[in-house]
């Protein structure tokens, strides 16, 4: 038993803990190493308990090593909900809808790019807005974000000549997730969508330059594209924007209007939900969908402008740099999928549930995943395991996860001094803001390592390679 | 970050957002302070020059509504229309259908010099709450940035 701000865990196999279940609701369940597990802010359990108290749960509620808290359901939280009698919660997606990673490969060595990479920073910076307020180069009017937030990427591509076809197999969903209906998106969210579409945003978003460090699986790695020690690759992290975030909140509004009539009781209003067979849970489903999709187009857009920056910098072509999408993969959904749900005699049912995810990655048998770390600490490619299913619905992290707020980290660096720290590390940093980037120093995060040895060890996702970042721009 | 008797941030232990508590001696000077706090947050707001009004009309059943509704409406203003306000003045309004707000801001769009701080991309209901004290309001709030 370990025992962490008033709560009693119990440990049932590596890097796997239940919470001691003294509340009416679903099981607690914490893929953590004791070490990340006794470090979690107390947030984190108070946060999973309130979500394990929500209706219509189907199996346990599940808490990533990476998890922190955040507003309603802490960052790094999985559950699953009966797809007829279940309940969807926007909160427990979160804000910003299918917020995900995407990796590309390049076929280029550090030592080539060494020299040019604040030049290709200094282009990367202008070709993808990053921070508040600066538009990006897709400029679209309302029925041109109808037929992309509704056919996705393979529509960018079709229509607009951004993108590579190539690039939709490598995509979640192939990059458009169906059911998507304009006419549940507000007025509100199109005109920030239509404002903040091809940007990378603020916060702990991102676009960066990385070298292979180490390859843990040469056999998946090269699959994937990923050959040597020194390769470089390009990551981007971000999502749906104020489109997406719109969309969240004008549903959360409308659920919490219609609660008494759907009567239920909840322990934090920001994880109000709705029947799954109500009209509102259908509507928001489908506007989510949109989202998703504006989020896949978002990051496709961004990839063709990371494309034109090396194109131009290193003279030659995209194709000829071998700039290959390994995989866009989202941490914020609420999916429809078959899992084997134990029913009440000991055996196992397939059933169709849907699963939020909310900072937590999608791990299939074999599909990569992308687990994104701090700026100055680097990131991973993992593919999920066959045990990911029976445990986690599928799941895995999704990041290294906060440790400390973003005020106390600005307490304790300031921007620039964090840049120069960056510089002689050898890591070149193009900020929009000197006070978003110390939020995000190294230090305000949890070990990248950590996290993905708990996943490693819990059985829930394999490591395939690890990359330190070289160059960094956020907003 | 200015930290005085209108608003304050709120270092909880461990959020990836920001908690803040704003004050205000009646609902006027809380929607004021609101919108200041909105706009520090986000820039200097010293720094942001009143060349633009703009008057809005916003509608809430209760004073509750009415502060989330305002908000929204200037993260969509930020958003949609690149715009940040530094000051305003407001004039509230009740009749049987609730509360009405009429508000006249100034400020300007969103231009490279301004020095931006930080996005504020969403107000969460996360422990939303605005309560009535002896002899002032207080709304506590995370936005998410």
């Amino acid at each position: 038993m370990v025992s962490i701000h008033g709560f009693n865990f119990k440990k049932r196999e590596d890097s796997e803990f239940e919470m001691e279940k003294n509340y009416e609701g679903a099981t607690l369940r914490i893929f953590a190493e004791e070490k990340l597990l006794t470090k979690m802010d107390q947030e984190v359990f108070l946060q999973g308990r309130n979500v394990a108290q929500l209706p219509g749960l189907v199996g346990p509620v599940l808490i990533m090593p990476d998890a922190h808290s955040g507003y309603g359901a802490p960052i790094g939280t999985v559950f699953a909900t009966d797809a007829k009698s279940g309940f969807v919660s926007p909160g427990a997606v979160g804000y910003d809808i299918n917020c995900g990673m995407r990796l590309i490969t390049t076929n280029l060595f550090y030592a080539e790019i060494k020299n040019f990479l604040e030049k290709l920073l200094n282009l990367l910076f202008e070709l993808v807005p990053a921070g508040v307020g600066r538009k990006g180069f897709l400029q679209v009017n309302r029925s041109e974000l109808k037929k992309l937030v509704t056919e996705g990427v393979k529509y960018l591509i079709k229509s607009k000549g951004i993108g590579w076809v190539e690039d939709i197999k490598q995509i979640e969903e192939s990059g458009n997730i169906d059911g998507a209906d304009f006419s549940f998106v507000s007025q509100a969210a199109v005109d920030r969508g239509i404002s903040q579409l091809a940007t990378l945003g603020s916060g702990n978003h991102y676009l960066e330059i990385q070298k292979v460090e180490k390859i843990f699986n040469a056999k998946v790695a090269k699959a994937l594209g990923i050959n040597e020690i020194n390769q470089i690759v390009v990551m981007v992290h971000c999502g749906s924007r104020g489109f997406g975030h719109q969309i969240c909140s004008d549903y959360l509004r409308i659920f919490e209007s219609r609660l008494s009539e759907f009567k239920i009781v909840l322990n934090d209003r920001q994880l109000v939900c709705a029947p799954i067979e109500s009209q509102y849970a259908k509507r928001y489903l489908a506007a989510m969908a949109a989202a998703a999709n504006f989020a896949f187009v978002n990051r496709e857009a961004i990839t063709s402008q990371i494309r034109r920056a090396f194109e131009k910098i290193i003279g030659r072509s995209a194709e000829e740099l071998e700039m290959k999408l390994v995989y866009d993969v989202s941490h914020n959904m609420a999916k429809l999928e078959q899992h084997q749900i134990p029913d009440k005699i000991g055996g196992k049912l397939k059933r169709e549930v849907l699963v939020h995810r909310k900072g937590a990655t999608r791990s299939y048998p074999g599909q990569p995943v992308i687990i994104g770390g701090s700026m100055e600490t680097g990131s991973y490619l993992l593919v999920g395991r066959e045990e990911a299913m029976t445990k986690a619905f599928g799941s895995t992290a999704h990041g290294s996860g906060r440790t400390m707020s973003r005020a106390r980290a600005k307490k304790m660096i300031k921007g620039q001094d964090l840049w120069q720290k960056m510089k002689n590390q050898g890591i070149l940093v193009k900020s929009a803001s000197w006070a978003g980037l110390a939020e995000e120093a190294g230090f305000a995060y949890k070990s990248i390592s950590d996290v993905v040895k708990s996943v490693a060890t819990a059985k829930l996702s394999e490591p395939v390679a690890y990359f330190k970042p070289v160059g960094n721009i956020k907003g | 970050m200015i930290q005085h008797n209108k608003w304050r941030v709120v270092d909880s232990k461990n959020i990836a957002d920001i908690n803040i508590e704003i004050y205000g001696k009646n609902e006027e000077d809380l929607f004021k302070n609101i919108l200041q706090a909105f706009t520090e947050v986000i820039t200097k707001i010293d720094s942001i020059k009143e060349k633009e009004e703009l008057s809005l009309k916003i509608t809430g059943k209760n004073l509750e509504e009415l502060i989330l509704n305002f908000i929204d409406q200037l993260i969509y203003l930020k958003d949609a229309s690149f715009m940040l306000f530094r000051n305003g003045k407001f004039k509230l309004m009740f009749t049987k259908e609730g509360y009405s707000l009429f508000a006249l801001l100034t400020g300007q769009k969103i231009t490279n010099g301004l020095p931006i701080k930080t996005d504020i991309k969403a107000l969460t209901l996360h422990k939303f709450k605005v309560v009535k004290l002896k002899n002032k309001f207080k709304v506590s709030l995370v936005f998410d940035i």
